[in-house]
């Protein structure tokens, strides 16, 4: 079953038929427990992601968004509010819900790169041929096929993430969680591999749901962006970013401005928000 | 990189001067030889057991002291003929008691000693306690102690397998070796199934409830059990002193065998271990199986058992040259 | 790509020196003889008594005929087969606390407490105790030697469970690992450098323990292992013997460095894994 000529059928609308968000946080309270104090997050969020569109979430550094993402992905339940995907207000972790961490060390040092894609695969029931040929697949969609017996540690950090991103979309999530994926990425390798995640996501159709603190990356990768703010953050604005032209036109200055208003950033005209 | 480079051959020089000197120490022995007619201090040691009572008496007499005054003598009393070898090897010890067995292999092997005045014959005994051991192919497996690998119990164990089982070394995996007192507790307690062991030990074992399997003289007739050595040299150097202390053992033994209840009472006056005199002087007067003595017996036979199984790499021509001038009239064997 | 000519600096001073140029596989086997032939220079020139010390020659034959008549050869296997056994059963009892440990908290109390009490014990210490309990024979070895262990093994594990990577952990519950295949699949082969450093301190210490407890413990008549071997030759005073033995025990030492090396150069330096030792 190649990835290519399977745009008809996307991952989400497969999984479970016509209608209904992929995704519905509702009205989601978050925070978590320090050593004395328990630290709210999230005063109150609130949105839908639907099937095979592109979310972001941007916020400031501290603004809970992280958090938000690490309860979609089951790691922490909400302390209010309900989560929901493909309709099930899921509570453990899973593989319907595959995340890309930030750190380049989220491969398995001990398996080599096909390894570690396909290994995901055979232990959600995959058999061994199957599994390869399909991570085989999804490495040439990443532009891996070179450094398919390469291990971890010899790889570059951009390289890292793209092993990453195959072995996400090779289990062909429900939504496809990315938490500041190119964060510790140069500037050029990031820009490069924000351009190639697009053209890929725009080939699988998976329905993406994305943190980041980069204004820019959000407009490049994303659809709709929700602005988280404040400290517990709430959702200031949702905004839909469609329509909005390729970096070099006005309509994304005009974005990307407001964006930061929404922000509210102040001074720092050069830094990568 | 630079101070390693400067400093390189000075450094190495020192070291090699210091790995030079080191071993220029270690070499340096601290047997120094004393050119006295008399020595000035001896040490003289011995192990645990009745068997040792000529010494003791000489001991708790103080008669060196009195033959030689200014003399001074340091007793050893030490767990196993193992460290005496050690001594006597090193020159920390000048004379040594010990088993026919270890003396032997000592003489085989250069160690330039010879029996300077036997002790004792004794009848040794194999100690069984477990009902079910009634003969020697029930020992097959079973865990036997004896005192060390070269002792003399070791070696009569082995006759004893060739006589009965066949083969000398058919009972050599289950052979452990423990001194006397820790045998006998051992064999009492049930963690080993034989003990092959000496006076008193075997008769503390009698009455509490172990039985004797096997006898030594059964198998290599009446023989020395004890005797005490030094080196070749010592005696050349020491002629006179040795000889006296020859005597001296001859004199005990003799106070031993004619006037046990003196030599028993005098024994229980320091012994450690609160025996009576009166349990001392049941002990000494069990002559058949322990007898008091300066005439080496079996000496020969048991080299040559010992040379045929392996144990031994040399036997004497005669059993002279295993003893010293003063032993030669009592025709031992 | 452009060449261009440099000017090269001349050499460092140091390296004139011909020592340095050489190969390791020159100048370890140089150094070796050398100390041989210091070795022989004492033995001649000292010339010490031969129940005391033995030359290289001596102990070379006895050496080699220990090893042609096989009797050296069975006494190292019987010696090895101990250690191994007991280092199994170290092993398997490590893994279980260790595991209690990082499961639950008393477990983790309970390892820390243990680990005070116990590891401090020389393994020797321990052996008198072990034939009190096992009675004389290989089963108090194994206890003593299991002892040595435990140890090396659980704290070097407990530390690499503890500081497995939480990312790969979380990766592990994402793609929807259930606990079990976690720790099979995630936490065991992320703890194993520290496995393999706590194995080879393990054996290190297994090595030195059983060696001293045979001395200890004095199998006479029986084969025995190879610390048995070397009492025995030195009672019999053969001391060309005992050298024989030691060298077997030096020689057997560095052997298993070798093996442990090339175990880590296979898997933990491969995954680029290796911790700092």
């Amino acid at each position: 079953m190649s990835v290519r000529g399977d745009v008809a059928t996307p991952a989400a609308a497969r999984t479970y038929g016509t209608g209904g968000p992929v995704l519905s946080v509702d009205r989601v309270r978050l925070g978590y427990w320090g050593r004395r104090h328990y630290h709210p997050a999230i005063e109150e969020a609130s949105f839908e992601v639907a099937a095979r569109e592109r979310l972001i979430v941007i916020g400031q550094s501290g603004s809970g968004k992280s958090t938000l993402l690490k309860a979609v992905a089951g790691f922490l339940p909400p302390a209010g509010g309900t989560i929901a995907v493909a309709g099930r207000t899921t509570l453990a972790p899973g593989p319907d819900r595959a995340v890309v961490f930030q750190e380049f060390d989220q491969l398995f040092p001990w398996r080599n790169v096909l390894q570690n894609v396909a290994y995901p695969l055979r232990v959600n029931g995959r058999r061994r041929r199957d599994a390869v040929a399909r991570a085989r697949e999804y490495l040439e969609l990443t532009g891996l096929s070179h450094a398919v017996d390469k291990y971890p540690h010899e790889l570059s950090g951009g390289m890292k993430q793209r092993v990453a991103i195959a072995r996400a979309l090779a289990l062909e999530p429900v939504i496809l969680l990315m938490d500041e994926p190119f964060g510790s990425l140069d500037a050029i390798t990031r820009a490069r591999l924000q351009r190639e995640l697009h053209g890929i996501l725009e080939r699988t159709q998976t329905t993406l749901f994305f943190v980041t603190h980069s204004i820019d990356e959000a407009l490049i990768l994303g659809e709709r962006i929700v602005v988280l703010h404040g400290s517990p953050s709430v959702v200031r604005q949702i905004v839909d970013v469609r329509g909005v032209g390729p970096p070099d036109s006005p309509g994304y200055a005009e974005m990307r401005i407001r964006l930061r208003e929404l922000l509210a950033i102040e001074g720092d005209e050069d830094g990568d928000t | 990189m630079a101070l390693r480079t400067k400093l390189r051959r000075p450094a190495a020089a020192a070291i090699a001067v210091a790995v030079l000197a080191a071993a220029a120490v270690a070499g340096s022995t601290a047997r120094g030889a004393q050119n006295a007619p008399a020595p000035q201090n001896i040490t003289i040691a011995y192990q645990f057991g009745i068997g040792y009572a000529p010494l003791l008496l000489i001991k708790q007499q103080r008669l060196l002291e009195k033959a030689y005054p200014g003399l001074k003598v340091e007793w050893k009393q030490l767990a196993s003929g193992t460290p005496i070898t050690d001594g006597i090897i090193k020159g920390d010890i000048q004379i040594g008691a010990m088993g026919t067995g270890p003396m032997l292999v000592g003489w085989a092997r250069g160690t330039n000693w010879k029996v300077i005045a036997p002790l004792d014959e004794a009848d040794l005994w194999l100690m069984v306690r477990n009902p079910a051991i009634r003969t020697f192919n029930d020992l097959r497996g079973k865990r036997i102690a004896t005192p060390t690998a070269t002792s003399i119990q070791a070696v009569v164990l082995r006759k004893m397998a060739e006589v009965k089982l066949g083969n000398a070394r058919a009972l050599d995996s289950s052979l452990i070796s423990m001194d006397h007192p820790d045998g006998m507790q051992a064999l009492l307690t049930g963690q080993i199934d034989a003990h092959f062991t000496s006076p008193p030990y075997q008769w503390l074992e009698l009455g509490r409830g172990a039985r004797a399997l096997g006898k030594s003289y059964g198998y290599f007739g009446a023989h020395s059990f004890l005797v005490t050595v030094a080196t070749q040299r010592f005696y050349d150097e020491y002629t006179a002193f040795s000889n006296r202390f020859y005597r001296l053992v001859k004199q005990s033994i003799d106070l031993l065998n004619k006037k046990p209840r003196v030599a028993a009472a005098i024994l229980a006056r320091e012994d450690a271990t609160e025996t009576t005199a009166a349990q001392f002087r049941r002990w000494i007067t069990r002559k058949k199986s322990l007898t008091f003595t300066t005439r080496p017996r079996g000496l020969m036979r048991t080299a040559a058992f010992m040379n045929k199984i392996g144990l031994l790499n040399k036997v004497p021509g005669s059993w002279r040259e295993l003893v010293f001038p003063p032993v030669y009239p009592t025709r031992g064997s | 790509m452009a060449t261009r000519s440099v000017a090269v600096p001349a050499r460092p001073r140091g390296a004139r020196l011909r020592w340095g140029r050489l190969p390791a596989w020159i100048r370890y086997p140089l150094l070796v003889l050398a100390l041989i032939g210091v070795w022989q220079a004492y033995w001649v020139i000292k010339d010490p008594s031969p129940l005391l010390f033995a030359g290289p020659r001596e102990v070379a034959e006895a050496f080699w005929d220990g090893w042609t008549d096989g009797r050296l050869a069975r006494v190292t296997w019987t010696t090895l087969k101990i250690l191994a056994i007991g280092i199994g059963i170290g092993a398997v009892i490590a893994l279980l606390l260790t595991a209690f440990a990082a499961l639950t908290q008393v477990g983790e109390d309970l390892l820390r407490m243990l680990v005070a009490i116990l590891n401090p014990l020389p393994g020797v210490a321990v052996l008198p105790l072990a034939i009190l309990w096992f009675g004389l024979n290989t089963n108090a070895l194994l206890f003593v030697i299991a002892n040595a262990a435990i140890w090396p093994i659980a704290i070097n594990l407990d530390t690499g469970f503890k500081t497995v990577n939480q990312t790969i952990v979380a990766v592990g519950r994402n793609i929807g690992l259930s606990s079990a295949r976690l720790v099979t699949d995630v936490l065991a082969p992320a703890a194993l450098p520290h496995a393999i450093s706590g194995l080879k301190t393990a054996w290190a210490f297994g090595w030195r323990t059983i060696i001293a407890a045979e001395l200890v413990f004095g199998v006479a008549g029986a084969e025995g292992g190879l610390g048995t071997y070397i009492n025995n030759a030195k009672l019999f005073l053969q001391i060309p013997q005992v050298f024989a033995g030691l060298v077997t025990i030096a020689v057997l030492g560095m052997t298993f460095e070798l093996l442990f090396g090339a175990l880590e150069r296979r898997t933990v330096v491969r995954w680029g894994m290796k911790t700092s030792r």
